[in-house]
């Protein structure tokens, strides 16, 4: 035991001392607290939907003026939002049916200009206007949209047929979006009117929607998604950082001769017990570090965030024991496979090749969870959450969103404590015959055979 | 203490490697343990250190069970190894640490045999900046940095120049004086034979010769002489003495610069020392013969036997 305390010591060191261990835990615990720390010294209010401050999105019968009125639109029942677009939107309206102010209700953060033609529109999107100009050379930027922001126009055949003309289109473009809603909003008043209804009452009827407010009694799968997704994440990366180290390090024991000292010096089952707890160790050192960084500087600037990630940050105790049960154990499983695998070979190169069949079960499992995340109480997720190498995965989901009685619990765990008993001993033992071997790799199949022997 | 290693078997995968080894050795003395490569030499090392357990015989210290964990052994494997990016003071105080030392004492005693062995100055330099006889020497150190009362040195000179091979000889003079028990493996028989009084052969898993080298030497040497002569080179002699004298000896080998002859009768040393008075044969040297660790080696494990 207490040679099994010095290799662990020394294991954990090893791994702790390293440049890269501190530079990536203090790199991105800093990262976590400055990111969670901006809105307390930014206004993020036009980047992030929904932060106190933010007006991005308010309702249409406060924002949108009527079409070529200009006065303040009451009819709307908040079917409508408006855009936080800050560019600059050319109009051609050649049926006369919407108008700037419109369009400028819609977006009250853009610039509205009108253009005479479509011809004309092309050329002020691709090249901007005088004002634009003016303001790019003001700054010394030859290109104006570096000054105005983006561009873009639409043509407006009629309230039935538009064209829409962008400079550079980004992947999140909802202008359009938000256009089609306005014209739309405009054809069904302009339709309704026709038919003699009052539009504003018909737009009520279906712009109802009921008071209601959700209790959730049990699990919320909804909000709970997010972080079970991010914990597997967690812990499929320290599994694969981790238990490839203890590999390579097993390996470059071989390699490097130290085993020859070593295992004369002390016990196989000290050393690979030490060196898969200590890879265990620094990795919840380091998780833990990076989440608890998180944590402290979500509680600190909680306010400024107006609670918004709470569904990310309150965690329930209940998914943080599942975790640490399962994740821990699992690790353990996956990393005493890593260890064997790495006193099969005789240099470090050999290890990916040779972690191949662990590295194939793990991401499986892996993959197999994801697949069926929004299906926590489905067959494969119960079927996944008792077999020992997925139900790391498994068990964990089905304990953060869906419905598992404790017995199911606690089979599962002593099913995964069990197959971490048989994995360590038959590993300890291959670990034993394995480091001593050199050459070419040893298959699997073989060092199970050499570890059935008697007098290992 | 005395070790004894009575009719170890070992065998892996179903083939046996260890035939049933035997050999014993006594503190204050050293162990010559020889063989080819590949005789089952490190195998048997391993299995007195418990690497692996056998699969018939025992290991026995003063009459009772070897369990290894109960006394201190410093080994130096032939298969050098330790940790290049580690300091040299750090890898050393924790391999003593694992061997039962305590933290302060493993490094004082660690800095002591760096002096020791004139490499003190590399204590926080990291193992793979130093020479290779200097990380020799720190692995040297590191076999005897818990001051062991049973050493193994496996090949111990390989790598050192003549400098640091003398105060590595130095080294395991004093060990042997201070009672340690060494064994000692090598294919340096030069080295075996100034450090071991007692030696074992290994040929395919088998001891093929046991004991004290000098009863070994002598025993091999019974009933040989030496010749040679000022007017005969060693051919010419040869067949001198194989025509005139082949009644009282007969050429066993015929070296570069003598002849070593095997008595055909009694008294055959003094028969002959009266019959070459009788012949034109201008005497250079003779006496009995005693064969070095070489000549027993190569008798022993050679292809021949």
């Amino acid at each position: 035991m207490k040679q099994f305390g010095i290799v662990w010591k020394h294991e954990f060191l090893n791994y702790v001392k390293t440049k890269s261990f501190i530079g990536i835990t203090a790199g991105f615990a800093l990262l976590f607290v400055i990111i969670l720390s901006l809105p307390s010294f930014f206004d993020l209010s036009g980047l992030i939907p929904g932060l106190p401050g933010g007006q991005t999105e308010t309702e249409y019968e406060e924002q949108v003026p009527d079409a070529g009125s200009g006065g303040a639109m009451t009819g709307a029942d908040g079917s409508i939002r408006t855009s936080g677009y800050e560019g600059t939107i050319y109009l051609c309206d050649a049926g006369g049916q919407v108008g700037t102010e419109f369009v400028a209700g819609l977006f009250p953060s853009a610039r509205v200009v009108e253009a005479s033609s479509e011809e004309e529109l092309k050329t002020l999107v691709e090249e901007g206007d005088a004002a634009l100009m003016e303001a790019a050379e003001a700054i010394g930027d030859g290109e104006s949209e570096g000054a105005g922001g983006p561009r873009c126009g639409f043509f407006v055949e009629s309230l039935g047929a538009y064209r829409y003309y962008v400079k550079n289109r980004s992947f999140s473009d909802q202008v359009e979006g938000t256009f089609v809603e306005g014209i739309s909003y405009l054809y069904r008043n302009a339709e309704l009117e026709k038919l003699g209804a009052d539009s504003r009452a018909v737009e009520r009827i279906y712009g109802f929607s009921p008071a209601s407010e959700t209790i959730v009694l049990g699990k919320d799968s909804i909000s709970n998604f997010l972080y079970t997704y991010l914990m597997i994440f967690v812990l499929y990366f320290m599994v694969l950082l981790y238990g490839n180290s203890v590999a390579v390090s097993v390996a470059q024991e071989k390699s490097n001769r130290a085993m020859e000292v070593l295992v004369t010096s002390t016990s196989s089952n000290s050393l690979i017990f030490g060196k898969v707890l200590a890879g265990a160790a620094a990795g919840f050192v380091q998780t833990g570090v990076m989440i608890g960084a998180a944590l402290a500087s979500y509680q600190l600037n909680r306010e400024a965030w107006g609670g918004m990630l709470d569904f990310v940050f309150h965690i329930p105790g209940t998914v943080l024991l599942a975790f640490a049960m399962f994740g821990l154990f699992g690790y353990i499983l996956y990393a005493f496979c890593y260890g064997v695998l790495g006193a099969l070979v005789s240099k470090t190169e050999d290890v990916s090749r040779n972690a191949g069949p662990v590295m194939f079960l793990f991401v499986a499992a892996f993959l197999l969870t994801m697949f069926n995340l929004q299906n926590s109480d489905g067959i494969v997720m119960k079927v996944l959450s008792f077999i020992p190498f997925t139900s790391p995965y498994g068990m964990f989901v089905r304990v953060a969103m869906g419905n598992v009685a404790l017995w199911e619990i606690a089979l599962s765990f002593l099913l995964l404590l069990g197959t971490v008993w048989l994995v360590a001993g038959t590993g300890a033992k291959i670990y034993r015959m394995g480091t001593l071997m050199y050459g070419n790799p040893i298959k699997l199949s073989r060092a199970f055979r050499m570890s059935r022997e008697k007098n290992q | 203490m005395k070790l004894e290693v009575r009719k170890i078997r070992k065998s892996f995968g179903g083939k046996e490697v260890l035939h049933g080894i035997s050999f014993e050795v006594e503190s204050g003395r050293a162990l010559g343990l020889l063989g080819r490569n590949g005789a089952g030499k490190t195998t048997t090392i391993r299995v007195l250190m418990d690497v692996f357990r056998p699969n018939g015989g025992e290991v026995l210290a003063d009459g009772k069970p070897f369990v290894p964990k109960e006394h201190k052994i410093g080994y130096l494997p032939e298969e050098r190894g330790l940790y290049p990016q580690k300091k040299v003071l750090d890898q050393m105080a924790y391999l003593a640490r694992l061997r039962g030392m305590g933290t302060k004492e493993a490094r004082e005693s660690g800095k002591w045999w760096l002096e020791r062995l004139e490499i003190g100055e590399y204590a926080d330099r990291k193992l793979e900046t130093l020479s290779k006889g200097n990380q020799q020497k720190v692995q040297l150190a590191q076999t005897l940095i818990c001051n062991p009362d049973i050493i193994i040195l496996d090949e111990p000179f390989s790598g050192l120049d003549p400098v640091n091979s003398q105060i590595l000889k130095d080294v395991v003079r004093e060990q042997i004086s201070m009672g340690r028990l060494v064994i000692f493996s090598s294919h340096q028989m030069g080295y075996v034979e100034e450090f071991c009084e007692d030696i074992a052969i290994i040929n395919h898993g088998d001891i093929v010769l046991s004991g004290s080298l000098r009863e070994i030497k002598h025993e091999m040497g019974m009933d040989r002489l030496t010749l040679s002569a000022v007017n005969y080179e060693a051919g010419r002699l040869a067949e001198k003495v194989e025509t005139e004298l082949s009644h009282l000896v007969r050429v066993e080998q015929v070296k570069k610069e003598y002849l070593i002859l095997k008595g055909q009768c009694e008294d055959a040393k003094r028969k002959l020392l009266a019959a070459l008075s009788g012949t034109d044969i201008d005497v250079a040297q003779t006496g009995m013969y005693e064969p070095s660790l070489n000549d027993i080696f190569v008798a022993k494990a050679g292809d021949g036997e």
